[in-house]
């Protein structure tokens, strides 16, 4: 067993050397983008009419920034801030980064959570039924279906689940997070809204999600069925619901749901468009108002996150693939 | 010389031979085709620019007139769509292009660099491309383009580019890997054959689906992205860029909230699904065309009927 120990803390310890140098890297390609926010501000400034020298004043102030520091002084500026847990101070929100970051990470992790596990569930169900298929209408059918869904972009799908349900059928609401007219909290009536306005970006998540599951099941159940294991459960006679779900469905599980932890954190980068059509003010939305402005720490403190979703679903991945699949649990022993 | 481009010219032939050969390949070649087709000979074609917009046909579904080009309705400027799809695909090109050459020119080199000289190189190289894969490149890309807020297309490609060539590096490596270990690379090596004459001999053939796969799928996310920030309004409108029809029919034009507004919008959707689509569908085929066996047959296939016409 103190192997096991071993390589889990060798896993930890890389995973937070790994999670040191992308932030280090996203803090340097943030910071060495054309354009920094004192600028953009002192030269808004002077085109609303004020003096230049006050202009100088009022814009290191606005923005926080310091032109004259090298950009390794706000680096480390920055990390030391970062170690005593202050991601530095939002210039659109004018409010710590870290409380942005923590108002509107709920909303992405939610609808994230919530569409990829209904994708996964229900796509890998799916998948194991059509690959279990012998007519080949219904194999062509699915296959064909589930590449129009592949294949359809993100915002397009949003835009016409707009118009069908909210403009078309008046079914859901246009945007927001929650009704004007309800107080955030437990109560029924916030909850209610919720839900009702977070049913469109889910479900245009789900759409979007749901064929890749398929596809990857279907994949995995048809080269697990020319297994010896399932030729001699065949030769036994077991058939129908058994052979889908305990010989077939159990060991296509296994590279699935590796393939699901990578994909969770990746997901959080590719709410932008949904959360900006939707007006969900989760990560995306807040990465795509401090993009305009170059809220730099703004930005970083976005991107922090997605770094760690990212990483971290490698990590679970990595340390829970033993405990669903036996053989890793034997190999990683006799290692 | 004139052997050598008769060789090319035979074994471009078996390719698209292999891939028409299922329904999905046959329609991704027939996407590919006209794409490339309508994207060089784009300018043959009048630009739908300030000359032909009508602020009375804006947003208006598929019409003859005032003239034929109108035939799938018109955009926010009140240019003919079907002109739009035209310069769209010389535009989505342009920066599909782009950056498919650089993600696979980037990845291939480091990624045969990491596989093939192995050591403490690998190992750096390979960090590299993990560490790449945790940032949000798309997001990057993002405040990328509002930088350069009047980006050439050109420029849009090669930023995307080099933002996107991790993924690529990494299955690069490690088929290169497995590949160096094979008895044939042994066998080469034992032989004095030099790096270059092995990697062109034994681990080309091994890599090539993997190149000629993120090619496509490279092109295809040049064009999700360019349409995407167009949506979005990150990138500046220009109506031969779809997303930007798209964007203002829901945020400006309000064309979404009438039917026959609904008309165009849902045609330039369409089409974007499918062209994307049909990349797809080409890149799913990458297997098959570099299979051995399957272009053998195909070989044979082909000189059995020529041997059979004589």
């Amino acid at each position: 067993m103190p192997s096991t120990v071993g390589w889990v803390l060798r896993r930890v310890i890389y995973v937070a050397i790994e999670i040191f140098f992308a932030f280090t890297l996203s803090f340097f390609l943030l910071e060495l983008m054309p354009g920094n926010p004192y600028y953009i501000i002192y030269y808004s400034l002077i085109n609303q009419g004020v003096n230049p020298e006050q202009a100088k004043v009022l814009a290191a102030a606005l923005s926080n920034y310091n032109p004259n520091v090298s950009v390794f002084t706000r680096y480390f500026e920055w990390m030391w801030g970062l170690i005593h847990g202050n991601l530095g101070y939002s210039i659109v929100y004018a409010t710590p980064v870290a409380g942005v970051v923590a108002a509107a990470a709920p909303w992405t992790i939610l609808i994230v959570t919530i569409s990829l596990t209904l994708a996964f569930s229900t796509g890998f169900i799916f998948g194991l039924l059509a690959a279990s298929t012998t007519s080949r209408f219904l194999d062509a059918l699915i296959s064909g279906s589930m590449s129009v869904f592949h294949s359809i972009p993100s915002y397009v799908l949003a835009v016409f689940l707009l118009i069908i349900f909210s403009i078309r059928m008046r079914l859901f609401p246009m945007g927001g997070a929650y009704a004007n007219d309800v107080t955030p909290g437990l109560n029924g009536a916030y909850l209610l809204s919720v839900m009702d306005h977070l049913a469109l970006p889910i479900l245009t998540f789900y759409l979007m999600l749901f064929p890749r599951w398929v596809f990857g099941a279907r994949a995995i159940a048809t080269s697990v069925t020319k297994e010896d294991y399932v030729l001699t459960a065949k030769a036994r006679g077991i058939k129908g619901r058994r052979m889908l779900l305990s010989y077939i469905g159990r060991n296509a599980m296994l590279p699935e749901y590796t393939a699901l932890l990578y994909s969770y954190g990746l997901l959080f980068g590719s709410s932008i468009f949904i959360e900006s059509i939707f007006d969900i003010p989760g990560l995306g939305y807040v990465l795509s108002v401090s993009t305009g402005s170059r809220d730099y720490l703004l930005a970083m403190g976005t991107f922090m996150v997605i770094i760690i979703a990212v990483i971290l679903g490698n990590l679970i991945a990595d340390l829970t693939y033993g405990l669903i699949d036996p053989r890793a649990r034997a190999g990683g022993e006799n290692a | 010389m004139m052997e050598k481009i008769k060789g090319m010219l035979r074994s471009a032939l078996i390719s698209i031979k292999i891939l028409t050969s299922t329904a999905q390949g046959k329609f991704g070649f027939a996407v590919v085709t006209i794409v490339f087709f309508f994207a060089i000979f784009a300018p043959l074609f009048p630009y739908p620019g300030p000359a032909l917009s009508d602020i009375n046909l804006v947003f208006v579904p598929p019409r003859l007139s005032p003239s034929p080009w109108y035939i799938l309705g018109s955009d926010y400027l009140g240019d003919p769509l079907l002109l739009d799809v035209i310069w769209g695909f010389r535009y989505f090109m342009e920066i599909g292009l782009v950056a498919a050459i650089l993600t696979v020119g980037i990845g291939v080199v480091l990624g045969l660099v990491a596989g093939f000289v192995g050591g403490l190189i690998d190992q750096a190289l390979n960090f590299v491309f993990n560490l790449l894969l945790t940032i949000p490149s798309f997001a990057l890309w993002l405040i990328l383009a509002l930088i350069f807020r009047n980006a050439s297309p050109f420029l849009l490609g090669f930023i995307l580019g080099i933002l996107s060539w991790a993924g690529l590096a990494r299955s690069i490596r490690s088929v290169t890997l497995s590949a160096k270990n094979k008895e044939y690379v042994e066998a080469s090596k034992s032989l004095g054959l030099g790096p270059l004459s092995i990697i062109r001999h034994d681990i080309a053939p091994a890599i090539m689906p993997y190149i000629f796969m993120n090619f496509m799928l490279s092109v295809n996310s040049g064009i999700y992205g360019a349409m995407g920030l167009a949506f979005l309004g990150i990138l500046p409108y220009t109506n031969i860029n779809w997303g930007a029809v798209l964007g203002t029919a829901l945020y400006e034009e309000a064309a979404v909230y009438t039917l026959s507004g609904t008309i165009p919008v849902a045609i330039i959707s369409t089409v974007s699904t499918l062209i994307l689509m049909g990349f797809v569908f080409t890149a799913n085929a990458s297997d098959m065309i570099f299979d051995v066996q399957r272009r053998k047959e195909a070989e044979n296939a082909a000189f059995a009927k020529k041997s059979s016409k004589r």
